[in-house]
């Protein structure tokens, strides 16, 4: 059953639980900069995590060249496989939303799997500014319409 | 599913998977140095060569790129022939490179001495002609390197050993190299790499070089792209959706 992680920043308070439970379930430690979620703070209280998307037509994915990266067509995750990641950095610059990062230590590209099935960031939010629910219609419509006002006010900051 | 023997144990796999994957699977490390598991296998190391028996005959091969096709097939991945074959490629690549880690655990895993006759002449680290890189390139659509020479001269070069046009400076070939032997410099917003000198992109929020202009040009398909480091793409995408909050 494909799920989405979805993301409503007003309900976020910035305290980066989700920063600290990704990078220790993924690294081992509680290190935020290792973290597959990022939190922006802004002025006036604003906070904004951010994570991979998990875009229906992946641009990360389809520049990889050895098949690194391909979207499970099941669970709707662009999933990594880092044994196969020759270190190009292409997905890196690929991504419109600089949700991938590459690793020169690890030597692959890292970004959200949604913790195969059992996110940790929406686990320890504490607010529920992460949920992980089944992708229905209706919270496909929640997220097309946030993307759809996003979309605007792209729209409105470019011109 | 083709029932194969691995080390006395049976097992079912895939038709067509080749004996290295297969022993993975198993749980059965094979040494390697040239395989990557992104790449098409080209056998040029000859670390995971293994002892096979097909129709009553012994022979050995490289399990990176022996497709298993028939069931019965028996592969023994260590015995004291493969050993010693093994010990003798570890002492040929200790040769080149005589300081990198990964063989030096090879080289005491296989009860071999760093003796000073190895290195007598040079302790630098050379390439161990593995190829990785060759195929990295070319995976990456700009096949800038090759094999040059036969024998004792056979290196890796850009044609002609000039300025590659298709290189875009990505670094992959120095990031995929076993022995660190690829040399990329990141030096005042220049990149150099196989005599090559690429400008590069400034991030236009934090100021850092980040990339090639050839290396955004091929991964955005766009050649005025915008110049936004990783980090501060994703900080302006939150600005957006920041914004988004507070004007409703």
């Amino acid at each position: 059953m494909e799920k989405v992680l979805l993301i409503s920043p007003e309900k976020c308070i910035g305290c980066g639980s989700c920063e600290s439970a990704c990078s220790f379930a993924n690294e081992g430690e509680f290190r935020p900069s290792l973290s597959r979620i990022q939190v922006f703070r802004f002025k006036m209280g604003i906070n904004v995590p951010m994570t991979c998307l998990q875009c229906e037509d992946a641009p990360c994915a389809s520049v990889c060249k050895t098949g690194a990266l391909v979207r499970d067509d099941d669970t709707g995750v662009v999933n990594i496989d880092s044994e196969k990641c020759i270190g190009c950095r292409m997905c890196v610059m690929a991504c419109p939303f600089g949700n991938i990062s590459y690793s020169s230590e690890k030597k692959t590209s890292i970004k959200c799997d949604q913790c195969a099935g059992d996110p940790q960031c929406v686990e320890f939010c504490p607010t529920g500014a992460l949920s992980y629910i089944p992708a229905e219609k209706d919270s496909l419509d929640k997220k097309k319409a946030f993307a759809a006002r996003f979309a605007t006010i792209v729209e409105e900051v470019e011109k | 599913m083709i029932e194969i023997v691995i080390d006395g144990q049976k097992c079912y796999v895939e038709k067509g998977i080749t004996i290295l994957e297969a022993a993975k699977t198993m749980g059965i490390r094979i040494p390697t140095k040239c395989y990557h598991p992104g790449l098409s296998p080209s056998g040029s190391c000859r670390l995971c060569s293994v002892e096979i028996k097909e129709m009553g005959r012994h022979r050995i091969v490289m399990s990176c790129m022996f497709p298993i096709e028939n069931p019965g097939l028996e592969v023994i991945t260590f015995n004291e022939r493969i050993k010693k074959l093994r010990s003798f490629i570890v002492e040929m690549l200790l040769l080149r490179s005589p300081d990198d880690p990964s063989l030096k655990a090879l080289a005491r895993e296989y009860g071999i001495e760093d003796q000073p006759s190895h290195n007598s002449y040079t302790r630098e680290n050379k390439c161990i002609l593995c190829g990785l890189c060759i195929s990295a390139c070319e995976a990456s659509g700009s096949a800038a390197l090759s094999f040059i020479n036969r024998g004792h001269e056979r290196e890796v070069a850009t044609p002609f050993d000039e300025p590659s046009l298709t290189c875009t400076g990505c670094g992959a070939c120095a990031e995929i190299c076993p022995v660190n032997f690829i040399e990329m410099e990141d030096k005042d917003g220049v990149r150099f790499i196989w005599g090559k000198i690429f400008a590069l992109a400034k991030c236009r929020i934090c100021g850092k070089y980040f990339a090639t202009f050839e290396q955004l040009a091929a991964a955005t398909g766009n050649d005025e792209p915008e110049l936004l480091c990783m980090r501060c793409k994703q900080l302006e995408e939150a600005r957006i959706i920041g914004h988004g909050i507070t004007t409703g």
